[in-house]
């Protein structure tokens, strides 16, 4: 009498002989099987999980610290090298933040006269015909609608997405 | 042995779940192991729900491709072997339902309505060797293929798909003692009508 681990029932030699002969008609599965369930679990995770996930990839705080400290190791590197006479290794580090700086300046200058551009257009369409007024009006509130349905079905299409 | 030391014990296997979790980190080779444990039992419980080993394969890649994309949906509290035998099981229904087989053979009207006489395929016995190997299959693959739908499937989930009788009664969705009574059951019916090649 044999035990069935299992469930603790005991086999007798009849029940050991039918397990051995269901065990023999097992099939064998086939060589390529594996490599066909990754190739298309690849091309799945290809098209979905980035999709599907919805944020950047992560990257771990000690590469990202990593790549800072070789970042501004190079820069008073280059900064030794090339500017010692005008000023030191910092020479370089205070020229990349005046040009930081100028650039927010220029930014926030486009900023103001693209305000300003609207400003201008919407009140040479207030003071215009009631015509225009109306056209506004419409045109504002489809963009409204065009930015609430891209806002709600955006997660519905991800889900989707994942699901494919 | 190692020389003067302690044998090494053996690894313990890495628990399908935390597979899953290393899948689901982005991780996606890990997968493979998954279907490197579960191929076998997974396309031979196919091929006996099908009964047609081609098509069991196919059904196979398939379900690992459903349980890859539902896999951030797989509950911890849950065994995968269970889960995936579930997804398993819709299939091979799915599959019979499309190709119209009668789910339910006569066998069942025998055993639990006692209408009908069954009956069973009657291997003969013919010379030793290799040709005897292939009839005894032959007449244990068409013994399980005549059994009712629903002993199939358990002899399919206990002897093919390996799994215990308590996840057995999870997919199944059935109390434990009715799983036990009904896999004794088939298992008699399948003794009986392999009775010459069990004295063997």
């Amino acid at each position: 009498m044999a035990m069935d681990e299992r469930v603790g029932e005991t086999m007798n030699g009849d029940d050991a002989a039918l397990d051995r002969m269901l065990a023999e008609t097992a099939v064998a599965v086939r060589p390529d099987f594996r490599a066909g369930v990754m190739a298309r679990v690849s091309a799945l995770a290809a098209e979905a999980r980035p999709v599907a996930a919805g944020a950047p990839e992560r990257v771990p705080v000690r590469s990202w610290l990593a790549a800072g400290l070789a970042a501004l190791a190079l820069l008073l590197a280059a900064g030794a090298a090339a500017g010692a006479a005008q000023g030191g290794p910092w020479s370089l580090l205070a020229a990349l933040a005046d040009f930081a700086g100028s650039s927010v300046m220029t930014g926030a200058g486009l900023l103001v006269a693209s305000w300003r551009g609207a400003g201008l257009l919407v009140r040479e369409a207030l003071g215009g015909s009631v015509l225009s007024l109306i056209a506004l009006g419409v045109i504002v509130v489809a963009l409204d609608v065009v930015v609430l349905r891209i806002w709600r079905t955006a997660p519905a299409r991800a889900a989707r997405r994942r699901r494919k | 042995m190692p020389e003067g030391g302690a044998p090494i014990a053996p690894i313990p296997p890495v628990p399908d779940e935390e597979l899953v979790a290393a899948v689901l980190r982005g991780e996606d080779g890990r997968f493979g192991d998954l279907v490197d444990r579960y191929q076998s039992r997974l396309v031979n419980y196919l091929a006996r729900m099908v009964r047609n080993v081609d098509e069991a394969h196919d059904l196979a890649q398939e379900v690992f491709l459903k349980v890859y994309q539902a896999l951030d949906r797989f509950d911890p509290k849950y065994r995968f072997s269970t889960w995936i035998f579930r997804v398993a099981q819709n299939a091979a229904i799915d599959t019979l339902r499309r190709q119209r087989l009668r789910f339910q053979s006569p066998v069942r009207e025998t055993i639990e309505g006692e209408e009908r006489e069954w009956e069973p395929p009657s291997p003969e016995r013919g010379p030793y060797g290799e040709a005897r190997n292939r009839e005894r299959a032959v007449a244990i693959r068409a013994a399980v293929d005549e059994l009712p739908g629903e002993y199939r499937e358990l002899i399919a989930l206990r002897h093919y798909a390996e799994l215990s009788y308590e996840e057995i009664a999870t997919v199944k969705g059935l109390p434990l003692g009715t799983v036990k009574n009904k896999l004794f059951r088939a298992r008699q019916a399948l003794k009986q009508v392999l009775a010459d090649f069990l004295v063997d």
